[in-house]
């Protein structure tokens, strides 16, 4: 651990097991130019016993460390020391980590390879109270969280009543999926009954609407629906 | 005119036609005998054929196990003439590393009313090289008789070395998972880390203003760092995601279906229950293999062109649920999936423990589904001791 001589503007917490990623974020976010103090910690608990210590204002924290995992540490921090703020930085750039840490109090997360301007734009915010996430995990974040996921309902369908749902959905009369299909007209009738009954629907209308809901029909199907 | 007849002479008339008939009546037994003795011939020779030619060795002990009868199977099997095998005690055919599993298989034999089984490693005689056998015994006790053993021996050399040969491709598996898992780690925390500081250090180059004409190789060079970099993560979460290990089953599935369908423009669904708590390492990445396979399977080998994965969790159950459309399949198999490929989701469905459905459509468009059923067990012994995938 060693700690800067100047009167701080921002005190700041560095937490990373990795030495050479540590020297070089601060020579990246140029803490003397800035005038932030910054400590190092190569474990969460030496994080833990540094934030026992002495006050900051921010806690960069990476996620995979040996121990006490980035995640473990934020939620410690969050509780422990609710005033200080995290901004996760990490090689991770899928949304699941970036979901996962916000939802253990981070406020803010950023990849090692973003920009060093969007670094310490990223500091800045998390340290003034705000929140930061860079643009394009963002909007990844939001198609995940917005993602049109399939009701549970409609795994209780076989393949078959799947089949048949899709069909009526996409216009299809009964007596046209029983030809398509080499089903009897009574057969299809009976499949079409049963999934209203699983499915909870009562008309053939709202049947349709549940099916296009969650994209069973034949023009959502052209369509990429899981990169929505 | 007649005479009447003698009396004497009739008494020798009655007396010769009842000799005749005792005669006729021997002769009927006789060979009512002789026909029954031709059968009992047939059907010793029958039983006799089916105790000394059996393709399992039929044996008779003592209570001590000394061998009283046996049939040429057994004999065979254990390397010594039959005369030379009656008089001799079992245990003597038994390997030493097995001879206390014998000793108590035996007394369980004698105690027990219902038929016992081992499995047990035999020798030849007294020859060094060792086989695997089956036992079956059951404990005979007649009126006035000492108690007797009934043994059948079978020979499962074959099935037992099938059994080592899956072990140790199990065990080989697991090494070859954690070979993965170790070259992932190494990737991630020691080269991408220091790809990641070096991107730090060429972007703090390439952001100073004393920089000259240097400015276009910087950003050349960062540019190409980046492509590392985003090559290592690849390569990191094809071999072993560590999002498996950090953030779980779910979300790892949830990473590998959005990465795998975008990357082939396939368009997909997703319907994903919270993590089983119980879910131990085997079990989390056994299924994560299986739906990483399925998943390929499905798109790469059916030509699915709309994929929907679901996880659902029930009070005993966890269920794995993977479809996709085939659109106009045009094979000459009779199954849209391969058999190879249903082989290797059965292998794995069966090192999970599991239950595997797999629905072929019946005609040819249709949805295909795999479904993989795995029962809930309390943390404490969700984990079996050996075998992974």
């Amino acid at each position: 651990m060693s700690s800067s001589p100047l009167k701080p503007l921002l005190s700041l917490l560095l937490v990373d097991d990795h030495t050479i990623v540590r020297e070089g974020l601060k020579r990246l976010i140029e803490p003397e130019t800035n005038q932030w103090s910054i400590v190092e910690a190569g474990t969460g608990f030496q994080a833990l016993e540094c934030l026992r210590r002495q006050h900051f204002d921010l806690a960069i924290v990476d996620l995979s460390m040996p121990g006490m995992s980035g995640l473990d540490l934020t939620r410690r921090i969050k509780t422990e020391f609710p005033k200080v703020a995290v901004l996760i930085l990490t090689m991770h750039s899928e949304e699941q980590y970036a979901i996962r840490a916000l939802q253990a109090g981070a406020d803010g997360y950023v990849t090692k390879d973003c920009a060093p301007t969007d670094l310490v734009a990223a500091v800045r915010k998390v340290a003034a109270g705000g929140a930061f996430l860079s643009t394009r995990l963002a909007e990844r974040m939001v198609h995940q969280l917005n993602g049109k996921s399939v009701s549970p309902d409609l795994q209780l369908l076989t393949n078959r009543e799947m089949e048949v749902l899709q069909r009526i959905v996409n216009g299809e009369r009964l007596v046209d999926i029983a030809e398509e299909l080499h089903l009897s007209i009574k057969t299809v009738s009976t499949h079409k009954r049963r999934i209203q009954e699983k499915l909870n629907v009562v008309t053939t209308a709202a049947l349709v609407r549940f099916g296009l809901e969650h994209q069973l029909g034949r023009d959502v199907l052209g369509s990429n629906v899981g990169d929505n | 005119m007649t005479h009447p007849s003698h009396p004497a002479v009739e008494q020798m008339e009655r007396l010769t036609h009842e000799l005749r008939v005792h005669q006729i009546e021997l002769e009927t037994q006789n060979e009512e005998l002789r026909r029954t003795q031709s059968d009992l011939a047939a059907a010793r020779d029958r039983y006799l054929d089916l105790f000394e030619f059996a393709p399992v060795g039929y044996l008779t002990l003592d209570k001590d196990g000394v061998v009283l009868d046996c049939n040429l199977a057994s004999a065979r099997m254990l390397g010594l003439q039959r005369s030379a095998l009656k008089g001799s005690r079992m245990s003597r055919f038994i390997t030493p590393s097995d001879a206390d599993r014998w000793y108590l298989y035996l007394r369980s034999v004698l105690q027990e009313e219902s038929a016992q089984r081992i499995e047990i490693a035999l020798r030849h005689g007294d020859q060094n090289d060792h086989w695997f056998g089956q036992i079956d015994s059951q404990r005979v006790i007649a009126p006035d008789q000492p108690v007797m053993l009934r043994m059948s021996l079978t020979d499962i050399t074959r099935r037992m070395q099938a059994d080592v040969e899956r072990r140790i491709a199990a065990i080989d598996a697991d090494e070859r998972e954690g070979e993965r898992q170790r070259v992932a780690l190494q990737l991630h925390e020691d080269l991408g880390q220091r790809l990641s500081a070096l991107k730090m250090d060429l972007s703090k180059l390439s952001s100073d203003p004393n920089k000259a004409g240097n400015g276009a190789q910087l950003d050349g060079m960062l540019a190409s760092l980046d492509n590392a970099m985003s090559t290592v993560r690849r390569i990191t979460m094809d071999l072993r995601p560590p999002m498996l290990d950090d953030l779980g089953l779910v979300a790892a599935i949830d990473w590998m279906v959005r990465d795998t369908a975008q990357r082939l423009g396939v368009p997909f669904t997703l319907s994903l229950c919270s993590e089983p708590e119980e879910l131990g390492e085997h079990t989390r990445l056994g299924a994560y293999r299986f739906v990483q396979e399925a998943v390929t399977l499905l798109i790469h080998d059916t030509g699915g062109t709309h994929l929907h994965v679901g996880l659902s969790l029930s009070r005993d159950r966890f269920d794995l649920l993977l479809r996709a459309r085939i659109q106009a399949w045009t094979g000459q198999d009779a199954n849209v999936l391969s058999a190879l490929g249903a082989s290797i989701l059965e292998h794995r469905a069966r090192l999970l423990g599991g239950h595997l459905k797999i629905d072929e459509p019946r005609i040819h468009s249709g949805w295909i589904g795999i479904a993989l059923s795995l029962p809930r067990v309390p943390a404490a012994s969700a984990e079996p001791l050996s075998d992974a995938s």
